[in-house]
């Protein structure tokens, strides 16, 4: 089955739209990643392996292609692991479509399948809006980070399953509000080597 | 904060009209802590300002940081051991730097001759495009920085030069090398000179209370409102030292007399071009703060005051 999953690519402080396209068909064996990726993304296919086995999934041993497109786009970070692994989840028909195309994804995996905090949420979310999507799903820690951007839902996330579970109806998530924050990293004061 | 009224003064204008800010004292003068108290001026960021400054620290910060959208200007103060590309940004996957983590907000170089030659040097193209452009072989990326540049220093290798009591050490020549390192085009490109003189015990001992910083950050507020308007429409100008050269004809019309003022001072001092466009700058902010329309002599001769480096031949 095919299935395709939007995501983004933060490019100097705003997004561009990536797709996550997830095929599988008969032949061959393996999961084939391209539209050329970084080595974080390649090596996310270790993650979601490990993941799906923590969290009672099983990937399909039927060839997998994942295309990341635009393909020319370099595609860096860890943040495609949760939108590779629940399009291929999709595929697989584990997950419903009907949530999955209206939702932006981002977020990493840990090899225990809980999702941890990406950079660059909120140009994401932003991308995410302007693509009239309704929603976009984040790990927990970045849910208020994406609610900074108005008319978009978003939904925080602990671990693959709790996504799945979303996706399929089991779970409801309730939007994180917008809020106002302090200055996160204040000043960096490093030792002094001179006198003042 | 007691004592400093001058020293005050000058930030209370920095901090309404975004001017770049240099001050010069002895060790123990307060300048640090002068610069450290800056954040408790300043207007909260508005809404088109929060929203970039948020997305920066979004795409640079920790991951899961932002906690929501930042109201707070950001305040940010390198050590001088930062490299070129921790300041500017870039790297090989390219990341904004701290002139783009302080976009909107205060970067405070303390002990500024105590950085690289290099590294100043690449802060003059963001202090006049207050933006910065990481370029590679495939693509390039903008990161905004429209930042005000708070800088501080000692006078000279010893730090008593020109000071009230002690007695400068430093050998013949020494001062004037140490000034050397800051570039004229730096400094050029910096409105506000200030002498920061130790507080003499007596002051500092005093019960007089000192102006609240909330005081201060009204007239600040007020300065920014009055700017707000002037503004209203044109995209990505804030304040006054962001203002154009063809803002600069219509917002700071002088009258006969402080136009003669400036002229003077421009020969006297030999002040550049540069120079003479930041003063008229300053004397505009300065009028904000007083709530005048017009641009009176009295604002202009305080402007050119804070040029003490163009005019002070330190060392020498």
């Amino acid at each position: 089955m095919f299935v395709k999953v939007h995501s983004g690519a933060v490019v100097g402080i705003d997004a561009v739209p990536v797709t996550v396209e997830v095929d599988i068909t008969g032949g061959g064996l393996g999961l084939f990643l391209v539209g050329l990726p970084d080595s974080a993304v390649k090596e996310s296919e270790q993650r979601i392996r490990a993941a799906f086995g923590n969290s009672d999934r099983r990937m399909s041993g039927r060839k997998i292609v994942v295309n990341l497109a635009p393909a020319d786009l370099r595609k860096e970070g860890a943040g495609f692991d949760l939108p590779i692994a629940v399009g291929i989840l999709a595929a697989q028909s584990e997950i419903r479509t009907d949530l999955l195309e209206g939702s932006m994804l981002a977020g990493e995996l840990s090899l225990d399948g809980t999702v941890k905090p990406v950079r660059g949420v909120l140009p994401l979310a932003d991308c995410a809006r302007r693509e009239g999507l309704r929603r976009i799903i984040v790990p927990a820690e970045n849910a208020a980070e994406a609610a900074v951007v108005e008319g978009i839902e978003a939904i925080g996330v602990r671990s693959l399953r709790e996504v799945a579970d979303y996706l399929n109806g089991v779970l409801t998530i309730a939007p994180t509000a917008a809020a106002l924050a302090r200055t996160p990293a204040g000043a960096v004061f490093m030792p002094r080597t001179s006198p003042t | 904060m007691k004592g400093q009224a001058h020293a005050k003064r000058a930030l209370e204008i920095a901090a309404a009209g975004g001017h770049n800010v240099l001050m010069i004292g002895a060790p123990g003068s307060g300048k640090t802590m002068l610069a450290r108290r800056l954040p408790t001026i300043l207007p909260p960021l508005s809404g088109e300002e929060a929203l970039e400054t948020t997305k920066i620290h979004s795409v640079a910060g920790k991951p899961g940081a932002v906690q929501g959208l930042l109201v707070r200007r950001p305040f940010r103060a390198p050590h001088h051991l930062a490299s070129r590309v921790a300041l500017i940004g870039g790297g090989q996957s390219p990341m904004p730097g701290e002139v783009s983590l302080a976009h909107n907000g205060i970067l405070f170089l303390d002990e500024l001759p105590e950085f690289g030659r290099s590294v100043l040097e690449v802060l003059r193209q963001p202090l006049e495009e207050k933006r910065i452009t990481v370029s590679r072989a495939k693509y390039s990326v903008e990161y905004p920085a429209n930042f005000t540049l708070v800088a501080a220093m000692n006078p000279c290798p010893c730090g008593y030069y020109n000071h009230p009591d002690k007695e400068c050490t430093c050998a013949p020549g020494a001062v004037h090398r140490y000034m050397g390192r800051i570039s004229g085009p730096l400094l050029d490109r910096i409105d506000l000179h200030i002498e920061v003189v130790p507080v003499p015990v007596g002051e500092l001992a005093a019960d007089r209370p000192a102006e609240s910083s909330a005081a201060i950050r009204a007239r600040v507020v007020a300065a920014r409102a009055v700017q707000a308007e002037r503004f209203r429409g044109i995209g990505g100008v804030h304040t006054n030292a962001m203002m154009n050269p063809k803002m600069l004809r219509e917002h700071c019309t002088l009258d006969s007399a402080s136009r003669a003022l400036l002229e003077r001072a421009m020969e006297r001092l030999s002040l550049s071009a540069r120079a003479y466009d930041r003063i008229l700058k300053v004397a505009r902010t300065i009028a904000d703060l007083a709530g005048e329309e017009r641009i009176a002599a009295a604002h202009v001769a305080e402007a050119i005051n804070y040029r003490s480096l163009d005019r002070e031949s330190w060392g020498r």
